[in-house]
Order: C-alpha cells, then sequence, then structure tokens
C-alpha cells in the first residue's frame, strides 16, 4: 500500500515537473527503455479512453530486448516526441512505425 | 570509453565553488600532474580572486592544459561555468550524465536533485540569480527533491476554475479560446511576445507554429501556472483532420482531469467533452471543417433550429480558421453553420410524387453560406471591373464579413456588354453561393411563382427550386433580361409573379403554391439584370435598388485586354504560352473596339481575331 502510495506520489511529482516546463536529465533518458517501431493508439477502458502506445522495447526491465508490447495508459506525452510517460515508467520514443524500415504496418 | 567517476561525483556535490575546486586540486595534485599545475600558491590565488570572470578563465585553461585525464577535464570545466551565460553546460552535463549511468545513487542522494538544478541553469532558467552553479544547485536542490509542502498544497487547491486547460475544453469556439487565453499569457509574457500570434491571424498553419512557439516560451517560464497555460494554447492547435496533432494534448488532459478535485457540476460537463475530445484524436472527425470545440459541444445540431419567420439577425461566424480559407463545398455533411429551415413540417402538407426533390427540406435545417472574405472578394472584382467599381461597391454593399450572404432585391442596368449577367455569375463563385439563372426573355406568363398543385403536371416557383438545387437555405436567384418579359397579363406575369418575393415581410412567410407549403426565403438574394429599367412597372421598380453597371472606356482597355487574355488561356491551353499583347496591337484593338460600342462580348471577339491573325502570319518552322 505505501509502496503504491509511494509511486503515486512519484508520479504526480514528475508530471508536476513535466508542468513546469522540466524534461527528463539526460541519466534517466539514457536509463528509461526504449519503444521502436511504435504507434500511438487510442483504446477504451469502460466509458473511459486512454492512449497506449505499441512497439519494439530495448532496456525493459521487465521484458527481454526487442519485445513486441502494448505500454499501460500515457499521462505525459512529450510535445517533441522525444519520450512520454505512462503510469508506471518513462519510455523515450525510438523510431516511429512506417517511417523508415516500414518493420510494422 | 569510461570516465572515473568518483571526482565528478564530488564535485557535483560540493556546496560552494571554492569547496568544489579544492576537491579538483587535490585530486589534480594527487594524479601527479606537471609542476606548473602542483604550484600551491596558484591554488591560493585562484580561490582568493575577487574577480570572478579571472577565476573562470584560470579554470578553463586548466581543464584545457589537463586533457589526459578526462574527469578533471570535466571538473575544471564545470568550475568555469558562469550560471549567468552557461556556454558549454549542456554537452558537460550530458558527459556527466553518461559517465554516472547505472551508478546507485543511494550512497549520493544529492547528486541527483542537484544534477537537476544544473540541467535547469543550462536551460538559462536562473538567470539573474546571485550566485555560483554550485550555490544555485545548493540554493535549490530541494524545490527538485520534493516539492515543497505549500506548493503541494497549492497544487491541489487549483479546481477546475483555476485551470486553463479545463476551461479550454469549456469552450464552444476557437475564438472564444484565443480571447480568453490572451489576458492571462499576457501578463507571464508581455504584449510584444503575443504580436505575432495577432499577425497571423487568419492563416491557420502559420497561427499553430506561433501557438508552438508561444507553447515553449510559456514552459521555458517553469512555473505551474504557465506550465497549465501552455496545454491551453496547446489545445488550439489540435485539429479533427490530423488526429496526430493530438497527441501532446490529450494525456497530459485526462490526467489533469482524473487528478483535478471537481463537483458533480463541472464532472457532467468535463467528460462529455473530453470524450468528445477522444474520438477526434481517434479520427472520427477527420472529415470536419469545424474546430473540434464546436464538434465537443453538446448541443451544436440545435444551435441555430430556429423558427423560420425570426432568424437570428446576428449570426454568428464558422469559427474554424481553415475552413476560411479552404473552398468549402457549398454542402456541408453537418450543419453546423447557421442553418435556416426553410420548410417547417407543420406548415406543410404532404408532398405527391412530382415532389420527391423536396422531401429532404421538410424540417431541415438547411446550411446558410456565410461571407468570407469580403474584402478579397472586393479587390477581384474591382479588378475584374475598372469601369464599375461603384457598381461593385453597391452590390457587396449589404454583405457582412462572417454573417450568411443575403442581398437586397437589386437590379443591374446597362447596356448590352456591359459584363452585368457575368458580374452575378462572378460573385456567385466569389461567395461559393449558388446562383440559379432565369431567363426573363422566355417567360410569358407567371411561370416564375410556380403552378398549382391541382395540375398534374405541377412545378414549384423558381426560389424553391434553387433552395432544392442548392440545398442552401440563401442561393441566388438570377433573374437574367427582366425587361424583356412579356408585358401581356392575361396568363400572369413574371413582374407580378416576383414582387412578393421582394418584400422581406411576405418572403419570409411564402406560401408555394405547387408545394402547399410555407417557406421561409427571406434569405435568398434576388438580382435582376436589365438594358432599360424604364420599362419596368413602378412598383416593381421601388422594390428594386437599381445599381448602374457601365461600359467601360479606352483608358481601361489595357486591363481588360489582359483579363480577356487570361480567359482565352484559361479556356484554350494551346494559347497559355501566347505573347501578351503588344501596344501596337493593343492600339489596333482600341480603335475596333471603340466602333464597336465598348462592349465587353465585342473586345472578346476582337482579341480572339487578333490572336488567330497572329497565328496566320506566326512563322512556321
Amino acid at each position: 500500500m505505501t509502496k503504491m502510495k509511494a509511486i503515486q506520489k512519484q508520479l504526480q511529482r514528475e508530471i508536476q515537473s513535466y508542468t513546469r516546463g522540466g524534461v527528463p536529465i539526460p541519466l534517466e533518458l539514457l536509463q528509461a527503455p526504449r519503444i521502436d517501431y511504435w504507434v500511438a493508439e487510442v483504446r477504451r477502458r469502460g466509458q473511459e479512453f486512454v492512449l497506449v502506445v505499441a512497439g519494439d522495447v530495448v532496456k525493459h526491465p521487465d521484458m527481454d530486448d526487442g519485445a513486441s508490447i502494448q505500454t499501460s495508459a500515457v499521462v505525459w506525452w512529450d510535445r517533441h516526441n522525444r519520450f512520454f510517460r505512462t503510469v508506471n515508467r518513462l519510455y523515450v520514443l525510438g523510431l516511429k512505425a512506417g517511417i523508415t524500415g516500414g518493420v510494422r504496418q | 570509453m569510461t570516465i572515473r567517476t568518483d571526482v565528478i561525483i564530488a564535485v557535483v556535490c560540493a556546496p560552494r565553488w571554492d569547496l568544489a575546486a579544492q576537491i579538483v586540486w587535490r585530486a589534480t595534485v594527487k594524479r601527479g600532474a606537471e609542476p606548473p599545475f602542483r604550484d600551491d600558491a596558484w591554488f591560493q590565488r585562484l580561490v582568493q580572486m575577487t574577480d570572478h570572470s579571472k577565476s573562470r578563465h584560470a579554470c578553463a585553461s586548466m581543464a584545457e592544459k589537463l586533457h589526459k585525464h578526462d574527469d578533471l577535464v570535466v571538473c575544471w570545466s564545470l568550475l568555469a561555468i558562469d550560471p549567468q551565460d552557461p556556454v558549454g553546460l549542456p554537452d558537460l552535463l550530458l558527459t556527466i550524465g553518461t559517465a554516472v549511468d547505472g551508478l546507485d545513487f543511494h550512497d549520493h542522494p544529492e547528486l541527483l536533485p542537484r544534477f537537476a538544478v544544473m540541467r535547469d541553469v543550462a536551460r538559462g532558467k536562473y538567470v539573474g540569480e546571485f550566485g555560483s552553479l554550485f550555490h544555485l544547485a545548493s540554493t535549490h536542490k530541494n524545490r527538485k527533491q520534493q516539492p515543497s509542502a505549500a506548493s503541494e498544497a497549492g497544487d491541489r487547491a487549483m479546481t477546475a476554475e483555476h485551470h486553463h486547460a479545463l476551461q479550454t475544453l469549456l469552450q464552444n469556439r476557437w475564438s472564444d479560446v484565443f480571447g480568453m487565453l490572451f489576458a492571462p499569457t499576457e501578463a507571464f509574457v508581455g504584449q510584444a511576445r503575443l504580436q505575432p500570434l495577432l499577425d497571423a491571424a487568419g492563416d491557420r498553419k502559420l497561427t499553430c507554429e506561433k501557438i508552438h512557439a508561444l507553447v515553449e516560451t510559456l514552459y521555458q517560464t517553469g512555473t505551474p501556472a504557465t506550465g497549465d497555460l501552455a496545454l491551453a494554447w496547446l489545445m488550439l492547435t489540435a485539429d479533427p483532420r490530423e488526429p496526430g496533432s493530438f497527441l501532446p494534448v490529450m494525456p497530459q488532459l485526462q490526467f489533469l482531469l482524473d487528478n483535478t478535485e471537481l463537483d458533480e457540476r463541472a464532472e457532467a460537463e468535463l467528460r462529455p467533452r473530453i470524450h468528445s475530445w477522444w474520438l477526434a484524436m481517434e479520427g472520427a472527425f477527420i472529415h470536419s471543417d469545424v474546430s473540434i470545440f464546436r464538434l465537443a459541444d453538446p448541443d451544436n445540431l440545435k444551435t441555430f433550429r430556429d423558427s423560420p419567420a425570426d432568424v437570428d439577425p446576428d449570426f454568428e461566424a464558422v469559427p474554424d480558421f481553415g475552413a476560411l480559407h479552404r473552398n468549402t463545398p457549398a454542402r456541408p455533411a453537418l450543419p453546423v453553420g447557421p442553418t435556416l429551415v426553410v420548410m417547417p413540417e407543420k406548415l406543410a402538407t404532404r408532398l405527391n410524387n412530382f415532389h420527391a426533390a423536396f422531401k429532404p427540406l421538410v424540417d431541415k435545417a438547411m446550411p446558410l453560406v456565410v461571407a468570407r472574405d469580403l474584402v478579397e472578394i472586393r479587390n477581384t472584382l474591382h479588378a475584374e471591373y475598372p469601369h464599375a467599381q461603384a457598381a461593385v461597391d453597391l452590390v457587396l454593399r449589404d454583405l457582412r464579413e462572417g454573417q450568411p450572404v443575403t442581398l437586397k432585391p437589386m437590379i443591374l442596368v446597362g447596356s448590352p456588354g456591359s459584363g452585368k449577367s457575368r458580374l452575378v455569375r462572378r460573385l456567385g463563385e466569389l461567395l461559393k453561393t449558388f446562383v440559379y439563372r432565369f431567363d426573363a426573355a422566355a417567360s410569358g406568363d407567371n411561370h416564375f411563382a410556380g403552378t398549382s398543385k391541382a395540375w398534374s403536371n405541377t412545378e414549384p416557383s423558381v426560389p424553391a427550386r434553387a433552395v432544392a438545387q442548392s440545398l442552401t437555405a440563401n442561393p441566388i436567384v438570377m433573374v437574367d433580361e427582366i425587361d424583356k418579359a412579356a408585358e401581356r397579363t392575361n396568363t400572369g406575369n413574371l413582374w407580378h409573379a416576383l414582387t412578393p418575393f421582394l418584400e422581406r415581410e411576405t418572403s419570409s412567410r411564402y406560401r408555394d403554391q405547387s408545394l402547399d407549403a410555407q417557406m421561409n426565403i427571406s434569405m435568398l438574394s434576388f438580382i435582376a439584370t436589365a438594358n432599360d429599367d424604364s420599362r419596368l412597372p413602378a412598383p416593381l421598380r421601388d422594390r428594386f435598388r437599381v445599381v448602374r453597371v457601365p461600359l467601360p472606356t479606352a483608358a481601361h482597355l489595357p486591363e481588360l485586354a489582359a483579363l480577356v487574355m487570361k480567359d482565352l488561356t484559361t479556356q484554350d491551353e494551346s494559347r497559355a504560352y501566347d505573347d501578351p499583347l503588344a501596344s501596337d496591337e493593343l492600339d489596333v484593338i482600341g480603335r475596333a473596339w471603340a466602333r464597336a460600342g465598348f462592349s465587353l462580348r465585342k473586345l472578346q471577339k476582337i482579341i480572339q481575331a487578333t490572336l488567330e491573325a497572329r497565328d496566320q502570319h506566326a512563322p512556321r518552322h
């Protein structure tokens, strides 16, 4: 419970920092998992909508490199398409799907 | 290549500049650097220097000389940073970030917050604040580490009324949002910063660019309030036709909505609207011609369904920037602009089989074509009618920018070939309004008003047909050559049949005898043309505004000839590369045209003949 609360608090703090114009420090960006060939998709969760990102991940703590994943709900999207923050963690955006290589439709 | 991190971490965590310098100095001596740099006296002089620019310079030259030890180079360079002008700091921080990647930070709890402050310094956030880089890091690290209790409470206390982004979500018009955000933004960035935005008005793409630039400025200011404003401005760049433009808006907007304490009423208003925003991001309104604010308005379909008799004179403009500048078809899929029910069901009887074309009109809110870019239209027509600019101004006099196109009945009087009919056609094209042409010369009776429903071949009146054909509530009905209509009255007469349409009072409650339905045709424009208005009966002439279209004179020849050439090239592609008319050619044309009585039709024929003669005498290879 306290761990959940701490995660929630950390999330709030980061969003507040982004709202103040902050971006993750280079170190955080270096350590964050990166998603390549990504597609942003709108999904319905009951009455609500969420944005998720699907793609191939590297450096994810719970996934093998290159695994195809779909993230949890995005709560902050960087306006320059550099990174995004989901409920659980920060991701770095790599190659967008369909732009280079065309691995994924 | 890896860099030693122990010294770097110690330096970054040093609370003051002199302490940081001491750490680096000791490490430098320990590494056995060359003798000139082991001189303790040199270091004592360095820390006692009162001129900081000199001490920074000394550190920078030290960094240059120590190129063998990468970590020391980084540290000396860090000492040489001026927080007021942090050149090179971003690169240094990147190097440090890479170097300490993967370390366990529990041993150095201060590293990350200090690093974050330094990053802010690199972005120029603390310009104007007193102290060295290390001093600033000590002062501000606590704020980075954990927002103070006061600011957290402040964030929580922000309710929907205080969030510009949530307020933006509640607006129904793009322009309302623009107006709403302007004043609070001005307070942060100043009027000069907003001027480019005002200058860009009317150009959607340019406006978006300027908004993006403004958003960057707001985020650089770095307070929660400016960040909130920045999100609200970003919402203005969301375009339903480009779902991708919603990406940097929706996640943060939804998070904001979910994490703001809202009362029930606010919830009930905000949730359905953000629902529409998500749908737009899914691509549901990809063909929409209106802004997302219009689309999210819960009553956008009912807004203009007024009773037919009292049309709101103060129509609102369609708010979307883009629609203004694209060639919007006269038949939008959704009647989201101003509309008018031309044929209310309760005042109509059942339509018979001859009236199939009118069934879609029953009780339907017909869109009203709105006047756009009137200045441009006026300039275009002035260029095309250099001889009749006063007439053009008189024709355009009733039109108001952003309001439905409706003109008082008018009659264009002028000699044959002065361009009357073409003027009406061009007006319709430029206003994107349907023009229904009725040839009065072929009218020998009162057929204009339709024939009775009792006849088997019953036909509705011309205005009703114009509405049905255009599917708009305000087409233009052009009665060409009205003075040529038959004068006999035993089967009715066009002039008499026209009369009821020309008074707003009667035309808003006109009962079509064929459809047997009451119609509101008060928004239709009636424009007649005539060579001579003296034959018209006085009651009819009184109802028209008489606009005299003069014939051109020889002085207008160069302009008109150029226009005719342009027309000819659009009609005939092989003429596209013809040389412009030479002055001797113009001279000959001018004389021929004067003999022909300065008619525009004649001018076209003369120029065509000139070009053909030119072709015949052209050298062949």
